[in-house]
């Protein structure tokens, strides 16, 4: 894999091996010997009726891989899981995407799949709350609502006949992201989990991991109702601009985000799939030991992380049994 | 290069007005370089130096050639830099020429110094081997794999790491040779005389983000930016040339 | 210029290589960071870096630069192709509309080993991506000096102006899909230097297999340590039934049918597929090739070959080694054009 890019002492490489070998001993083995490269004969028995899945062609009578990775079979479906390959959409997956363009009562977003996602304007509620049909002064107001470039936090509806990916925002927790910062890591490493919109109370501060890999670390805004302000004060659009310019995320408030997001860095670097209890638990640990944020990203502060998780997943392991 | 939300943008000024940038660094912090030496071994130097996700490679070839007919003892340098449609889709084609022009030229006057040859790096009067017939001719050539903002002191740092990474052939020359005939030159396949770096620069890009200046940029901070100043200094700690904002203003528009 | 011992006479080359020794292959996946794919391929000292942006939405292309660093600049970053027919065969299966960027950068100059250089380091490349491919494309380059096939020219070797065959091969499938020679061979001495270079392909595939596992297990065992993740309650993980049947035949349709050939000429080309596939989705790709010229009319027709291998949806059957005679013959490989050329020696 692209081999951890850090500089480590004789000493840190030790440990670090070490950690990983720890944790791959707890882990479980049960797919290594399944793996495969771009055309190798997948192992099926072809008497038995089976489907074909990603991943998987039919050649000469074998069936083949054609993406490096592991064989998962479900039934009977046979595919091959690639490992480093896009985002998959599924419905329902909660996605933070970039709005790329704004189309004839659609927004384009980029959400790292091979095609742009669309997010119609009937699937975004109206500003001023009010359930009715989109009119033509609303298509001429899109820009009001997100424009390009804009961050938005949405669902995957359904796939179109066409294959192409529809979002929808209806909900109040789904809109524009502002204020904070946008990481982006491998998509395998978010699970699919009951919640991915996490406040962290302490901090103030919102995490949302989108699973296309697109990680949002930002100040936390009560509602989405944001827009509904703004509507209202359109006409005073350059003073809220004014005040937004004086009044900057709070320092304390800043280096919080920061911390936050150095912890998805160094997690993401590693490897560890991201759940909002590990990287509290990394944001704590990182402060309890007083570490400046700036090392975060350092060579021993990786080092201890993976140290640490292995120690947690040994615990874990005792416990269970 | 992505486009960044006005909400982003502000957070990205904010957070440098306040002294922590995006991945909390401090204004006055560089990301970790890494260097590494010799890494083309058919060329007579090569250097890769990262900073960051920035990624370049920087390789100098010499061969021999005759000097110039108005400077006879000098010999020869050519810098060149090439950004790579690896390090971003958008540099296929001509897209990063302009970007590639704009660098090698700022190098070339750190590195050599203005018209006069005052100010610069390389002596080129060490590279000649036979006054006024055989010179040698140093092409540097710098490759851009991966983008991510402060191209230019990467480079520089490329340079000079290749430079010094350099082994220029020994070369006998002929005993005796008249008038306009090439004297006869024998290179040397063993034996190589390292070059002298000692006088080559370093330079610093300042980017101005709202009212402060931050060092080593990401893309990001650059699409911010609305002036840069570079600074090569030398060893002696002599401010060689200070090239304006164009160069990093150009690195803005394409990130734009 | 005077004959020069390309081979001594107990055997060796320029180099100390035997003629039928490879170089040195070194590869690594994934140095570009901000790629979705990317690989270095270096064959002894040739050095080349490929990078995939995709899929995404846009037209596809690969896009060679070789960054010659020696005298000899490469400036010419746009439609300047030169006379090198490159013949590609990137089977890929895609979706509509499947498109994704290679790009490459060579460092060090030696021509017919950085043709082969910059295939091995695509195919490693696109692999890294996860772009689904039915087989990987290796490429191997062997020639003719001194009345010994040697495989693998070096820089040394390829400057001698002997004749230079360039093949690249899908190994599991058994077939051909690029094959390119420079200078003129009779058909006999043709055959073995021909089947030199298929030999030193599969040696390549091998080391490229066994770079992807390598790499596999590394992010396998990354993938292991993220998916035994004990978060208690979500074996989210394996109900991951990604398909229903449904999308499987409208994926595998479009896989099947999705039959991907890029010709590089001395001109854009941007490859349809829609003689060949029924579901309308096609890929367009414009391959540039930049490097020093290498004149020879030869080339000339092998792009005319190459542009007609890829009209007739031809790619041989690479049996054995001695068919080749066979398919030389055959009018649906190679036009006469080429046999006659060669039969005049």
């Amino acid at each position: 894999m692209r081999g951890l890019q850090l500089p480590l002492s004789q000493t840190q490489r030790i440990r670090l091996q070490r950690a990983f070998e720890k944790l791959q001993s707890l882990s479980s083995k049960a797919n290594s010997d399944a793996s495969v490269t771009v055309a190798d004969t997948i192992p099926v028995n072809y008497e038995d009726a089976f489907l074909k899945g990603h991943g998987t062609t039919d050649l000469n009578g074998e069936l083949v891989a054609t993406v490096c990775g592991v064989v998962e079979r479900i039934n009977k479906l046979v595919y091959v899981r690639g490992l480093r390959a896009r985002y998959k959409p599924e419905v329902g997956d909660i996605v933070v995407g970039r709005v790329v363009e704004v189309a004839q009562k659609r927004w384009r977003l980029e959400i790292n799949f091979s095609q742009d996602a669309i997010l119609m304007l009937s699937s975004m509620n109206m500003p001023d709350g009010i359930q009715r049909r989109r009119t033509a002064l609303d298509e001429l107001n899109m820009r009001g609502i997100f424009e390009e470039n804009d961050v938005v936090c949405a669902e995957v509806r359904n796939f179109q006949h066409d294959g192409s990916l529809q979002l929808q925002a209806r909900s109040q927790k789904y809109g524009k992201l502002e204020k904070g910062q946008l990481l982006i890591i491998d998509p395998y490493l978010v699970k699919k989990s009951k919640s991915h919109f996490h406040h962290l109370e302490q901090f103030g501060i919102d995490l949302i991991l989108g699973r296309n890999g697109f990680i949002w670390v930002g100040e936390h805004v009560e509602t989405r109702d944001g827009m509904v302000v703004d509507q209202a004060n359109s006409s005073e659009q350059s003073m809220v601009l004014e005040e937004k310019n004086q009044t900057h995320t709070p320092l304390e408030m800043r280096q919080n985000i920061c911390r936050i997001a150095n912890a998805v860095r160094v997690l993401s670097t590693l490897g560890f799939s991201m759940d909002a209890d590990l990287i509290m638990e990394t944001v704590e640990l990182s402060s309890s030991l007083k570490i400046d944020i700036h090392d975060m990203i350092g060579s021993e502060f990786h080092v201890l992380v993976a140290e640490r998780e292995a120690e947690r997943r040994s615990l874990m392991g005792k416990r269970r049994r | 290069m992505v486009g960044l939300s006005v909400g982003e943008k502000h957070f990205i000024q904010g957070g440098i007005s306040q002294d922590l940038r995006l991945d909390c660094r401090k204004r006055l912090t560089y990301r970790p370089i890494y260097v590494e030496t010799g890494i083309i071994p058919q060329a007579h130097g090569s250097a890769r130096v990262r900073l960051g996700a920035t990624d370049v490679i920087a390789s100098v070839k010499a061969e021999l050639g005759k000097p110039n007919a108005l400077q006879p003892d000098k010999g020869k340098i050519a810098i060149f830099v090439d950004c790579s449609p690896t390090a971003a889709p958008m540099f296929e084609g001509r897209g990063g020429e302009e970007l590639s022009t704009e660098l090698s030229v700022a190098l070339e006057r750190c590195i050599l110094g203005g018209k006069s040859g005052a100010g610069a790096g390389i002596d080129p009067t060490s590279l000649v081997v036979v006054e006024g017939k055989v010179c040698w001719d140093l092409y540097v050539d710098g490759l851009v794999i991966s983008s991510d903002g402060n191209l230019l002191d990467a480079l520089a740092a490329a340079i000079k790491a290749a430079l010094s990474n350099t082994g220029i052939p020994k070369v006998d020359v002929a005993a005796e040779m008249t008038g306009d005939e090439q004297p006869e030159v024998n290179i040397s396949d063993e034996e190589f005389l390292q070059f002298d770096t000692s006088g080559i620069p370093v330079i610093v890009t300042l980017t101005k983000v709202g009212k402060q200046y931050i060092v080593d940029a990401t893309s990001e901070e650059e699409s911010q930016m609305t002036s840069a100043v570079s600074v090569s200094v030398n060893r002696k700690g002599h401010l060689i040339n200070k090239l304006d904002s164009e160069i990093a203003a150009a690195e803005a528009s394409e990130e734009e | 210029m005077s004959k020069t011992e390309y081979v001594s006479p107990e055997g060796l080359r320029l180099d100390g290589r035997r003629p039928m020794e490879m170089r040195q292959l070194r590869a690594e996946i994934g140095t570009v960071a901000k790629a979705n794919g990317s690989a270095v391929f270096e064959m002894g000292n040739t050095k080349v870096i490929a990078a995939v942006y995709g899929p995404r939405e846009f037209s596809c292309w690969f896009v060679v630069d070789d960054e010659c660093n020696s005298v000899f600049q490469v400036q010419n970053r746009s439609q300047q192709l030169n006379d090198q027919a490159l013949a590609v065969n990137g089977d890929i299966t895609c979706h509509p509309p499947d498109h994704g960027g290679v790009h490459f950068d060579s460092s060090n100059a030696s021509f017919s080993g950085t043709r082969s250089a910059c295939i091995n380091a695509a195919t490693l490349a696109l692999a890294d991506a996860g772009i689904p491919m039915r087989d990987i494309v290796t490429s191997c380059s062997a020639g003719y000096l001194n009345s010994t096939p040697l495989l693998d020219l070096n820089y040394i070797e390829d400057s001698a102006g002997g004749p230079d065959v360039t093949v690249g091969i899908l190994p599991k499938l058994d077939k051909v899909t690029l094959l390119q020679m420079e200078a003129k061979l009779p058909v006999d001495i043709f055959e073995n230097v021909m089947g030199l270079a298929v030999e030193g392909c599969k040696a390549v595939a091998n080391y490229i297999k066994e770079m992807l596992w390598k790499d596999e297990d590394d992010a396998l065992l990354k993938q292991a340590l993220a998916l035994s993740m004990n978060i208690p309650g979500s074996d989210s993980s394996v109900g991951d039934a990604e398909m229903s049947e449904a999308t499987n035949d409208q994926e595998l349709a479009m896989g099947m049918s999705c039959y991907l050939f890029v010709v590089l000429t001395y001109l854009e080309f941007l490859c349809h597929m829609d003689g060949l596939h029924n579901c309308g989705s096609h890929v367009g790709l414009k391959f540039y090739y930049l490097a020093k010229s290498y004149q020879s009319s030869i080339t000339k027709e092998l792009n005319m070959l190459a542009l007609q291998m890829f009209m007739l949806n031809g790619s041989i059957d690479q049996s054995e080694e001695s068919d080749v005679s066979k398919v030389l013959g055959d009018q649906s490989f190679m036009p006469s054009i080429i046999s006659s050329e060669l039969t005049q020696m």
